[in-house]
């Protein structure tokens, strides 16, 4: 179903939202964009473009456009599972141990979502929602969640999206899609709960042409991008370098600072702490972000077998790159560039791995 | 679990994080305050279950007590920059003592200090170490809950980046900051970052880290890397003098 609104339009979808849902956006804070609660409609970043390159982020106002901006610098991942997550607390008196899950029914809505993001969605999705072990902490927030996705207008200098699985025609999870035409919007209703989102607000249904526009609008975003990475035989091509002395070059320059994987929007690995009080009355099991930078992941009985940065860099790249591919038949990395703009040590992973596939 | 707290060259403020979790630590029957000068009148000096040693290595007299401590203790935590890296008096480790002394004091005679200040760990064996000027009282509390319940402590080997990046900041370092984030061993929370300046490393460098490449991005950047280090209050811990200054052992 496709419908088109002004600015207006756009304003009453918000607001109707919020009636719901909290609602997540990209909002200015600090000079960058980044998704937060409780943005008002006012504080939506509209006409902002971003200049992204390796270690390096600008903003800058321009036209009289909208949607102008990229994704922002945090992810879905920050809200659907947050840092540092209580999982459950065991208390003790009179002898009786009592549990208590901490299971989040929040209703979340995210205004404003791009498709390598929602890409990246179905990639975290295809980690936490496989039917061997679901996880019920990350379903429960997925399953009470709304989604807007949006069009981007031009690709910034360090997203390679095109080249990761991520199709202009893709719009995993979204309820309803925005493209921006001029000064309009045609809104793309998609699922069951898009539609009755939309037909409540009664708007306009969208013409032939604008929907042709709107296509026309999309595919001149392909002729913006700076980057290409070639992902024909990748995998294998990687394989066969997996012992390459190169590596050892990109591990001198690597701080091990895991700014890449918590950055990143796929990056699922976790540890888990039992933190005790003092009186030994109570324990509360917490769940935070790990990454395979950090000396203690790959410890095994006080024994790392990853021990140097160089092979941390390694693990990092060839999981998103190849290792993903053996596990859950896609890549793990859907090319939103963030781990580019964010490495203080410019380290470029599609650099990277162009370079190491043609070694 | 009989408890003992002592200061050797230092400012006291990591003793006064005990201040902060006193009546936390106070709510388990098990702990018994031995020896705490600060804090109590009473003092009696046996036998620890764990000693917390605040402070550096810095005269005769320390150098001769940190040895009954450690052979009266069966747990040796050593608490702070002080302690664990020989703290902001090791500067004078890079100096020249004799010139430094007779400028800075008026009576040299009564001057008793070694010419260096150095970490517990330089004299005898530690059992673990609580990093930051000051420590995060917290810790205090995990490691007394640890030995009481026999758990085994976890070493933390994370840099301040994982704290920095969990709180949701944006790295300055990126935007222009300098900031010994990737080298520094985590644990405060990243506090100086989420208030947009960049961390000049209190926790004490993280072993294993990569130097060399840090000191080349503050290169291309026009920062000296080695004058951050020695005002980190950690200059002369062990990572540092290995890895950094190349002084051998
Ligand atoms: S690896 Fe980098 S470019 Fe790829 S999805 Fe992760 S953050 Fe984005
Ligand atoms: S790249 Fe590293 S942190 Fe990210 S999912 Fe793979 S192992 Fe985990
Ligand atoms: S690649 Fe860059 S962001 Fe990732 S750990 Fe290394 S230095 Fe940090
Ligand atoms: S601001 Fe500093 S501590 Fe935070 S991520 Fe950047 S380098 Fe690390
Ligand atoms: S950010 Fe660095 S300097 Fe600041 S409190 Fe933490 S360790 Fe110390």
């Amino acid at each position: 179903m496709f419908y088109i609104i002004d600015v207006k339009g756009l304003e009453s979808i918000y607001g109707s939202l919020k009636e719901t849902f909290h609602v997540i956006s990209p909002t200015l804070k600090d000079g960058i964009l980044l998704y937060s609660e409780d943005v008002d409609f006012n504080s939506l970043p509209f006409g902002y473009t971003q200049m992204e390159g390796p270690s390096f982020y600008q903003l800058l106002q321009s036209s009289g456009r909208y949607f102008t901006y990229l994704r922002p610098s945090n992810t879905l991942k920050y809200f659907l599972r947050s840092p540092n997550m209580k999982l459950l607390t065991v208390k003790r008196s009179n002898g009786e141990l009592s549990f208590e899950y901490h299971i989040n029914h929040r209703k979340l809505a995210f205004f404003d979502v791009r498709r390598c993001d929602l890409k990246a969605l179905q990639t975290l999705d295809n980690v936490y929602l496989n039917d061997r072990f679901p996880d019920p902490y990350y379903r429960s927030l997925r399953e009470n969640m709304f989604l807007v996705g949006v069009d981007c207008q031009t690709a910034s200098d360090v997203c390679f999206c095109h080249c990761m699985g991520v199709y202009l025609e893709d719009s995993y999870g979204a309820d309803i899609f925005i493209t921006e035409l001029d000064g309009r919007f045609l809104v793309t209703a998609l699922s069951k709960k898009g539609v009755e989102l939309v037909e409540k607000l009664h708007i306009k249904k969208a013409s032939v042409e604008d929907i042709q526009k709107a296509k026309e609008k999309r595919e001149g975003l392909l002729s913006t991008f700076k980057k290409y990475l070639d992902t024909k035989d990748l995998k294998e091509n990687l394989y066969r370098n997996i012992e390459h002395p190169y590596w050892e070059e990109i591990g001198k320059r690597c701080l091990s600072c895991t700014n890449c994987t918590q950055v990143c929007p796929t990056c699922f690995c976790f540890d888990i702490k039992e933190v005790n009080s003092i009186e030994l009355d109570l324990s509360e099991r917490v769940v935070s972000w790990d990454s395979c930078f950090n000396q203690t992941f790959a410890t095994v009985h006080k024994f790392n077998i990853r021990d140097t940065i160089t092979s941390r860099y390694r693990q990092w790249l060839m999981h998103k790159m190849a290792y993903w591919q053996d596990q859950f038949g896609e890549f793990g990395c859907v090319g939103c560039g963030r781990c580019i703009t964010w490495c203080p040590a410019k380290i470029d992973i599609q650099v990277e791995t162009a370079k190491l596939r043609e070694l | 679990m009989r408890v003992g707290v002592f200061k050797f060259s230092s400012c006291d403020g990591c003793q006064l994080a005990f201040f902060d979790v006193l009546e936390e630590l106070l709510k388990s029957r098990e702990i018994q305050i031995e020896f705490f000068l600060e804090a109590q009148s009473i003092n009696r000096f046996d036998t620890f279950d764990v000693s917390f040693v605040e402070g550096s290595v810095s005269t005769e007299e320390e150098e001769e007590r940190i040895r009954q401590i450690r052979e009266s203790s069966r747990y040796l935590v050593s608490i702070g920059a002080c302690a664990v890296s020989g703290g902001i008096q090791s500067i004078r480790n890079f100096l020249d003592f004799e010139t430094l002394k007779n400028e800075v004091y008026n009576y040299v005679d009564l001057h008793n200090s070694l010419p260096t200040s150095r970490p517990i760990s330089d004299y005898v064996k530690v059992n673990y170490e609580v990093r930051g000027c000051p420590i995060n009282a917290f810790e205090l509390v995990e490691i007394v809950t640890s030995i009481i319940l026999n758990k085994s402590l976890t070493v933390n080997l994370n840099p301040v980046c994982v704290e920095c990046k969990a709180k949701g900041n944006i790295c300055i370092l990126v935007l222009g900051s300098p900031c010994l984030g990737p080298i520094t061993a985590s644990g405060c929370g990243a506090l100086c970052p989420s208030f947009k300046r960049g961390c000049y490393g209190c926790f004490g460098p993280l072993r294993g880290s990569n130097f060399e490449g840090l000191k080349q991005i503050f290169k291309e950047r026009g920062w000296d890397f080695q004058e951050s280090i020695l005002s980190s209050f950690n200059s002369y811990n062990k990572n540092f003098r290995d890895e950094v200054w190349k002084l051998g052992s």
